[in-house]
């Protein structure tokens, strides 16, 4: 699957089953319904912070800084 | 001497006075407050742990320390509660989890020990979320609060205890934490005042983490001068807390009856206006607040910030990589210990990659910029201003107005078995100000249809908190909201 295309079921189900064998994490059968479904609207937010239209060399960086501590 | 069923609806100015003038006592303010707390606890949940020894014992040196003429500050003789993930040497500390819930800590959290200093009356510790994120769940060592208004239903967001027990009157001050709006929802839904203060402004040592980026520790208060006073003991510099800032904490209270008049004052709602699940009672009551303020004198334009979906992307992916980071050993070793919801949400996390955090970390950067250029900095109608194009010619702006909550408190039986819950549950904007870091106070409007109350957020500069306090004191003018309790 490339960038943008919509991920089908079962490929997110791979996805998900993929990310929590790689973390250690068992997930109760009970809790599974629920913790896909998180993990399915946490890749949709993932996705909106991913904005190809920054430049690789733009700052901001990681360096958080508060601009507005400047005033007063 | 003021009539013991009134000692509650003392302020902590007022109360504070009456003290001073040895006119009542900080074992009367104390005795009362544990009478209501006990009293409400059956129908409220507030609180995990009821510290009536501790604070019997603090009152009585509070007295003492009066009788003497020592004097620490506005909180002396205050009963005030604690959110149950800040560290209380020698009190159970649990974060309201199976996994804490024979934590016993061995030193204080920063906060405790600044109202400690200060002469406070600690009273209890309160309920939360687990872990502070989590949802209102009943399979936890301890039940959730339950919103004083309406038992039925939610008290909005993890500073659950803190919304009731201000709001029932229990206590004037309760110290919570907000990551993505646990002090503003609760404020909000609960229909007290909560401050989010800027990041850096209050320490977060000994407050069990979510996100080391977001988390912020503030009150809640029944009114904002109560607030007010609370920031002003809790805030300053702590050389153990890295995220903590080194600049002398101005008088909060000084201008809080300066009014608007002058005040320059933006509002965005183009955040929630096309929401489908805005309740139309929330933009109705800010606008009627947002007419009274022009009556007194503000300014107020509308501003356009970018778009509310990207602050919200923003501050959950920081927040759900940071909570995974902190619960990463327990989520392998002892993952039924958690309640469902905590683990839904934090487990879920897993699938985010480093380089989801890296450009969530950057895009927050850009988000903070570009509330500053479009609110907080003056434009003089040419383009490049700040980087930024297309903003009209302004003068900067002193205070955002924004919403906080966008439907009054839902029912508590209408959260599902599983996480998430329907979208309306869990509509807040709060999360932009965690993400940004600027300071936020949610404060009541009024009343809906219903009897539930409905709220706004005032925004300010970084470090500019008694701005967004003195603009909140007229907002309580205009809605009168103080004078209304819930029918407990």
């Amino acid at each position: 699957m490339s960038a943008g295309e919509a991920a089908t079921e079962a490929e997110t189900e791979a996805a998900f089953d993929a990310a929590m064998a790689r973390a250690g994490v068992t997930v109760p059968e009970q809790w599974r319904s629920g913790t896909l479904a998180s993990f399915r609207e946490l890749r949709a937010l993932a996705d909106l912070v991913h904005d190809a239209s920054r430049p690789v060399a733009h700052e901001p960086s990681g360096a958080y800084r508060m601009r507005a501590a400047r005033h007063g | 001497m003021a009539e013991p069923t009134e000692l509650h609806e003392l302020s902590v100015a007022e109360a504070g006075r009456l003290l001073r003038q040895g006119s009542i006592t900080s074992i009367e303010l104390t005795r009362h407050a544990l009478y209501r707390i006990h009293a409400a606890q059956p129908a409220l949940h507030a609180f995990v742990t009821v510290t009536d020894e501790r604070a019997l014992a603090d009152a009585s040196r509070a007295d003492l320390e009066f009788a003497r003429g020592v004097d620490h500050g506005p909180m002396q003789g205050i009963p005030y509660a604690l959110k149950d993930i800040f560290h209380t040497a020698g009190i159970r500390t649990t974060s309201h989890s199976r996994l804490m819930a024979d934590h016993v800590p061995a030193e204080d959290a920063a906060v405790e020990t600044a109202l400690r200093a200060g002469g406070g009356v600690l009273v209890g510790k309160l309920a939360t979320h687990e872990f502070a994120l989590g949802g209102p769940s009943w399979e936890l060592p301890f039940p959730p609060a339950h919103n004083p208004w309406n038992p039925e239903h939610f008290t909005g967001a993890s500073s659950t205890g803190a919304g009731a027990a201000v709001a029932a009157g229990l206590v004037r001050v309760a110290i919570g934490s907000d990551t993505s709006g646990s002090v503003r929802g609760p404020a909000c839904l609960c229909g007290t005042v909560g401050l989010k203060p800027t990041y850096g402004l209050v320490s977060r040592r000994g407050a069990f983490p979510l996100s080391y980026a977001l988390d912020h520790i503030g009150p809640l208060g029944w009114t904002v001068e109560d607030v007010a006073l609370a920031t002003q003991v809790i805030a300053g510099h702590d050389p153990h807390d890295p995220s903590s800032v080194a600049r002398p904490v101005p008088d909060l209270v000084r201008g809080l009856n300066d009014g608007v008049r002058g005040l320059r004052i933006a509002y965005v709602p183009g955040w929630f206006r096309d929401d489908p699940a805005l309740d139309p009672q929330v933009p109705a009551a800010i606008e009627r607040v947002l007419a009274g303020l022009r009556e007194r004198g503000a300014t107020v334009g509308e501003v356009t910030l970018p778009p509310y979906r990207l602050f919200n992307a923003c501050g959950r992916v920081i927040m759900a990589a940071e909570a995974f980071a902190v619960h990463e050993a327990d989520l392998r070793a002892r993952p039924g210990e958690y309640g469902r919801f905590t683990f839904q949400r934090i487990a879920a996390a897993a699938g985010l990659s480093a380089v989801d955090l890296v450009q969530a970390y950057r895009l927050r950067q850009e988000l903070a910029d570009a509330v500053d250029a479009a609110v907080f900095a003056a434009h003089d109608g040419h383009d490049g201003h700040d980087g930024h194009d297309g903003h009209a010619a302004h003068d900067a702006y002193d205070v955002l107005v924004a919403g906080t909550g966008l439907v009054p408190a839902p029912r508590l039986d209408a959260f599902g078995a599983d996480w998430p819950p329907p979208r309306a549950l869990s509509a807040m904007q709060t999360i932009p100000f965690n993400v940004t870091g600027h300071p936020a106070l949610a404060v009541p409007t009024g009343l809906s249809a219903e009897g539930l109350p409905l709220g706004l957020q005032l925004v300010g500069r970084a470090f500019d908190e008694a701005a967004v306090l003195r603009a909140g004191a007229v907002v309580e003018e205009i809605t009168g909201h103080p004078l209304v309790r819930p029918p407990l």
